[in-house]
């Protein structure tokens, strides 16, 4: 047995031809040739390049790229498992390798059935027991990755390690460019696999250790670390190094040019901690994943992205992974997102393989899916639901009410892909009926969820049944399913409000106005309620004076706001509005809303109000927020009071093109989208061709929100006959056309509703989306928009 | 193959029925194609049937039974056929018994002789096998091989079962479930099909390598399994559910194939090696003159972006097949059927079978090249064979002209393997002064 192809898989530096100490007998051997294939990098180039080289090696290669990956696997399973009896160690190698491949696959069966094939063949020497504690290491990793349970075959393999006879194990030659012997690096190789076994035992274990040498958890801390981890380490070190270098050339000259040079890349870090079984792969699986997609936004079109969600999931990586996931919808590549459901559908879709990542990812790209792919994925998901939800991640704990409410926006996301709503839908209403906690994080969850969901979809029988609960006291517990579910069925519930006492109760009773069928107000209603606004309104200024901010409540000045839109007699609550939203002490998270609404809808403004908004409004624009410690608040000039201030025509136009080319030029987070989104306020306004210009400008911008509004821009002046609509509706098509993501055909095609006759290219272009985009929805609203177009072209 | 076609060409999709041991085109399925034909729940489906002769049918037309190499390669030539010329976007194979094993052979043949670096989504749309002995059956007895080629194909441990077993497993994502390869090269979802009364096939056998949630059990026995009748069609709905669910999943990636064409530049051809093309001599008595003339056609196609290399160049390596395969003749030697023509003839016509991406061009050369043409046709089975020619020319400036046009034509076959560059618009140089 020749513990060499250990030794490259495990530790390949000191068996890997060294670049500065050559040998050309040294480095024909297969072992010492993979061992250049793990480390990667300049020492895998050497080997790649090489004439004479083992078959197997075209095998390990084949197994680290994506397009040959399964043909790699099942060539290095079969060597594997041919080999065994020759050579062990060999065969012990391509099944770490191989494995590692499988994984990254989700292919955990076939990880299972050839470490457990090859661990029966294992004899007593000190080798082969060497190898049994590799298997078992690896083995561990991956049924920890695919949810079972693996703590006794790290309890084994340690078991094993503790006890094995280091003075049995035979001798092999190492690198030229290596001091010392064969027997150090295979106690080194001991001991990394010793605090590989570690890292994977749970932090619970104390009380269950498997041999008294076994270090409990505070020991574990802090025994030194292995060599081969630090080693990881430093490599994964230098690639940032590399990386920031880069940047920083980037950054800070124009004439330095780099041709060829492969992106940053920590694939081989992350393969190193794969082999060893180290519990650190899956912080390495998240950076490697992050930092591919930081190049990608960046640009850099050498990056390829198609594993990056897979890398998320594997790590566990969930807030990443949401991130990932929206950026993806929005800007694309929309075949990264339906690549991993398909993978998921195809590879994980049993309920214990189903965790709250997969979900997440079913989720973004159901609309992706095609019908027969998301009925499928739909049943999985309620499989998963009637298991009792996903399980936890390992190593980690989420409330079980948390991870049920991602299975359940999934299911109903799936299942407005399919037009299959009732059965989540009666899945919702079993949940907020057969709760007995009266948990408000149920109520949470399950209000998300029939937001998610697509009420078309859903039968008339189980609306009746969910119409039924509305009117039931249990209702009330839930009160936001309650004003979901009343939103969706446009209905309200059989309980009217009796006497008002709260903005809550104001809230409740103008939501009920607002549905299509929704019941007038009293003239005692309409009295009371306004009281109430203006006494909030008062009540929230005085806190605000003594440093006192509430969060998560209603937004009074946004209730002020719709009643100043219904009502004609507000009895003073304008002027009370106007007092809240000039004043510098509120924060911009209570008035936000308010503006933005004031600003889209237009409610008519008394002349005093508008000349006390006038008089304020460098004031309102520049005021620091004295709430501000996110990111928005650093923004100014203040975007949602400068839409309002343009809305109201309170500002003159060369202010405004200052105002929007200040935040356009910003470098602070989410400024230019505001820029944008300011300038499609400015669309109906008698202004100069500035405006196209710089939404033509913005229309190019990587920062997809900024894309996305200024596309609404172009979207309305193509359909203005003015001299440079054509400019406009040349652009506007090159976006529908050429934009892989979500955001900006569903902005356009939103912007696009009720706007008559549209012209002929854009019309084109809105055919062509509803045929051949691979999202139902863009497709489906596409539909809407060309039907509306047909119908205003025979008009 | 018998093709019934909507008027006004309605049908994208084309149902092809393949049947089994000693079967029909149409005997075996009773009402089944004509079910299939008139539906109008799903897509419109046009129906194929396809026939080939077994056992006794066999032993009529070419004293030595069936050649099933032969069928399958035949059936792979339709299937192409199907798809290029007659315009299927999905062709959904519906087998019976040895029909299941000889449609896999095809479909194995079909995929090979696609070329490199086609998509995931090919012709294909699905594998529907009904009672589809892919483990073998214990029926068939080795000892009556001799008499029966078709016990080769249907016996336990078959080499041709578990060759096109083998290429499913590597190659074809089976799984109906989504529209994705998965890491592997084809997207040919597979269902089975097994009548609880089979005598002929064994479950295990008949449900082998095809995912759980896809395969099907029916009441019946091994022939009443293939033909749905008034009251009992469980097998037709399954037929139309996989019709849906393929259509669907095949529209989707389709969409999302149209959709990822704007945003890339396609995939390079990087490998010097596998973008090579190779073209092998042969012949029973190749003359100095013959082989100038070859290589004047292989050097007068003009390509700069791959080589094209003679078989026994050094630059073709050992690993990679030969593209297209010429046989030369002598038009003469042809027309008085000499046996060694016809040896020859034959060899290259079994290399063609057994390989799939090939393309065999057999010429006679000289004056008789016009009958001799009808000679070596009549040596061989009928048509169709997309990769195959039989040409004849009087002359060997004719030969040459023919050689360099055929390498043209596999050229244009694969063009992903074969790019050639793209012609350039002139690019001007605006904004430089000459120097």
């Amino acid at each position: 047995m020749n513990l060499a192809w250990i030794a490259a898989v495990l530790r390949p530096h000191d068996v890997a031809p060294h670049p500065n100490f050559t040998n050309e007998e040294y480095a024909k051997a297969p072992a010492c040739q993979l061992a250049a294939l793990v480390i990667g990098g300049d020492w895998g180039r050497e080997s790649r390049q090489s004439e004479e080289r083992d078959a197997v090696l075209d095998d390990v290669q084949k197994s680290m790229q994506f397009d040959t990956m399964k043909e790699g696997v099942d060539a290095l399973i079969r060597s594997a498992l041919a080999g065994s009896s020759e050579d062990l160690a060999r065969s012990t190698a391509l099944a770490l390798l191989a494995c590692q491949a499988a994984a990254e696959m989700e292919d955990f069966e076939t990880c299972e059935r050839v470490l457990t094939q090859l661990l029966e063949e294992v004899d007593a020497s000190a080798s082969g027991q060497l190898c049994r504690a590799v298997l078992l290491q690896q083995r561990g990793l991956r049924r920890r990755d695919s949810g079972n349970e693996f703590v006794d075959d790290v309890f084994s393999s340690a078991r094993i390690l503790e006890y094995l006879d280091l003075g049995q194990i035979s001798e092999f030659p190492l690198s030229p460019g290596v001091a010392g012997r064969s027997s150090e690096t295979v106690a080194e190789i001991v001991y990394s696999l010793k605090r590989a076994g570690w890292s994977l035992t749970p932090q619970g274990y104390d009380g269950r250790l498997p041999f008294p040498g076994f270090p409990s958890h505070m020991e574990r801390l802090t025994l030194p670390l292995s060599n081969r981890i630090l080693r990881i380490a430093a490599d994964r070190d230098a690639v940032r190094s590399r990386y920031a270098v880069q940047q920083f050339k980037n950054l800070y000259t124009n004439q330095e040019r780099t041709w060829g040079r492969a992106p940053d890349d920590l694939f081989h870090d992350t393969l190193a901690l794969e082999l060893i079984g180290h519990v650190d792969v899956y912080r390495s699986r998240r950076d490697q994943a992050l930092l591919k997609l930081i190049q990608h936004a960046e640009g850099n079109a050498a990056v390829d992205v198609q594993d990056c969600l897979r890398l998320l999931r594997h790590a566990g990586s969930t807030k990443e992974l949401e991130l990932a996931l929206t950026r993806f919808r929005s800007a694309g590549p929309l075949s990264v997102l339906s690549w991993d459901a398909r993978q998921i559908l195809l590879r994980r879709s049993t309920p214990d393989l189903l965790r709250v990542p997969e979900l997440m990812v079913l989720r973004a790209a159901a609309d992706l899916l095609s019908p027969a792919e998301a009925e499928r994925a739909l049943h999985s998901v309620l499989a998963s639901i009637s298991a009792g939800g996903p399980p936890n991640l390992a190593g980690s704990w989420q409330h079980a009410t948390l991870r049920m409410g991602t299975a359940w926006k999934a299911a109903a996301a799936l299942a407005n892909s399919c037009s299959q709503g009732d059965e989540i839908a009666l899945v919702l209403l079993s949940a907020v009926r057969n709760d007995s906690s009266h948990g408000e994080l149920l109520d949470q969850n399950a209000a998300r969820a029939v937001r998610t969901l697509s009420w078309r979809n859903v039968s008339a029988r189980v609306k009746k049944s969910w119409q039924e609960w509305l009117n039931s006291s249990q209702a009330q517990t839930y009160d936001r399913t309650a004003d979901s579910i009343s939103i969706e069925l446009n209905t309200s519930a059989a309980r009217p409000v009796a006497v008002f006492e709260d903005i809550e109760d104001v809230a409740e009773r103008l939501n009920a106005h607002l549905m299509e069928t929704g019941e007038e107000f009293s003239p005692t209603e309409q009295s009371r309620a306004i009281e109430i606004v203006k006494s909030d309104l008062r009540a929230v200024r005085e806190s605000a004076t003594q440093g006192i901010y509430a969060f998560g409540s209603r937004s009074s000045a946004d209730i002020a706001a719709v009643l100043v839109r219904e009502f004609d007699d507000t009895s003073g609550l304008w002027p009370e509005l106007a007092k809240f939203l000039s004043s510098p002490l509120i924060s911009r998270i209570d008035r936000d809303r308010a503006f933005e609404r004031l600003a889209r809808e237009q409610p008519r403004m008394p002349a005093p109000v508008h000349g006390v908004f006038a008089a304020e409004c460098k004031s309102i624009l520049y005021a620091k927020d004295k709430f501000g410690q996110w990111g928005e608040s650093e923004i100014f000039p203040y975007p949602a009071a400068l839409r309002f201030v343009i809305a109201y025509n309170l500002i003159s136009e060369a202010e405004i093109i200052s105002y929007v080319a200040e935040l356009s030029g910003s470098s602070v987070a989410g400024a230019k989208s505001e820029a944008a989104r300011t300038l499609a306020v400015t669309v109906d306004k008698p202004f100069g061709d500035w405006v196209l210009s710089l939404a033509l400008q913005m229309s190019h911008e990587s920062d997809i929100d900024a894309k996305g509004h200024s596309a609404r821009v172009l979207a309305r002046i193509s359909t203005s006959s003015g001299a440079v609509s054509s400019v406009a509706e040349r652009r506007l098509v090159s976006l529908l056309e050429d934009e892989d993501g979500l955001l900006v055909p569903f902005y356009v095609l939103r912007e696009l509703r009720g706007l008559g006759k549209l012209p002929t290219s854009v019309v084109r272009a809105m055919r062509n989306l509803a045929r051949d985009h691979p999202s139902s929805e863009v497709r489906r609203v596409a539909m809407e928009r060309v039907a509306e177009a047909a119908g205003s072209a025979n008009s | 193959m018998n093709v019934h076609a909507k008027t006004g060409r309605q049908a994208q999709a084309v149902v092809v029925f393949v049947h089994g041991f000693t079967g029909g085109g149409y005997a075996t399925w009773g009402m089944w194609p004509r079910l299939v034909f008139d539906q109008i729940s799903e897509e419109p489906l046009d129906v194929a049937t396809y026939e080939y002769a077994t056992l006794h049918k066999a032993w009529l037309r070419r004293h030595l039974g069936a050649n099933l190499h032969e069928v399958a390669s035949q059936l792979a030539d339709w299937i192409r056929s199907l798809h290029e010329d007659n315009g299927y976007r999905d062709i959904y194979l519906v087998t019976h018994s040895l029909g299941g094993l000889v449609a896999e052979a095809a479909v194995m043949r079909y995929l090979r002789s696609l070329g490199t670096r086609v998509q995931e989504v090919t012709a294909v749309a699905a594998l529907y096998l009904l009672a589809s002995p892919r483990l073998g059956t214990g029926l068939a007895l080795g000892p009556l091989r001799g008499l029966v080629p078709e016990i080769e194909w249907l016996r336990k441990h078959s080499t041709q079962a578990a060759d096109s077993e083998g290429f499913m497993q590597e190659h074809v994502e089976s799984s109906g479930r989504a529209a994705s390869a998965n890491h592997r090269s084809y997207l040919i979802p597979r269902y089975s099909a097994m009548a609880g009364n089979d005598r002929v096939v064994a479950k295990m056998s008949g449900l082998f390598g095809v995912p759980e949630s896809q395969r099907l059990q029916l009441s019946g026995n091994h022939r009443s399994l293939v033909k749905p009748d008034e009251l009992n069609q469980e097998q037709h709905r399954r037929l139309l559910k996989i019709v849906r669910s393929s259509g669907e999943n095949r529209r989707a990636w389709r969409r999302q194939k149209r959709h990822e064409s704007h945003f890339s530049t396609g995939p390079a051809v990087d490998d010097e090696a596998q973008s090579s093309l190779i073209v092998e001599l042969q012949g029973d008595n190749v003359s100095g003159a013959i082989e100038q003339a070859y290589n004047q056609a292989r050097l007068s196609v003009g390509v700069t972006e791959f080589n094209i290399y003679d078989r026994r160049n050094p630059g073709a390596l050992p690993s990679q097949r030969t593209d297209l395969l010429i046989t030369v003749q002598d038009a003469k030697s042809v027309v008085d059927e000499h046996e060694r023509c016809r040896e020859v003839v034959r060899d290259a016509f079994n290399a063609y079978q057994m390989q799939n991406n090939l393309t065999l061009l057999v010429v006679p050369i000289g004056p008789d090249w016009k009958q001799a043409e009808e000679t070596v046709k009549s040596w061989l089975p009928k048509p169709p064979h997309r990769a195959m020619s039989v040409e004849g020319v009087a002359t060997l400036a004719e030969f040459k002209d023919l050689v360099a046009q055929w390498i043209d034509v596999v050229v244009g076959r694969d063009p992903l393997r074969w790019s050639r560059a793209l012609q350039r618009p002139f690019e001007s140089t605006e904004g430089r002064d000459f120097v």
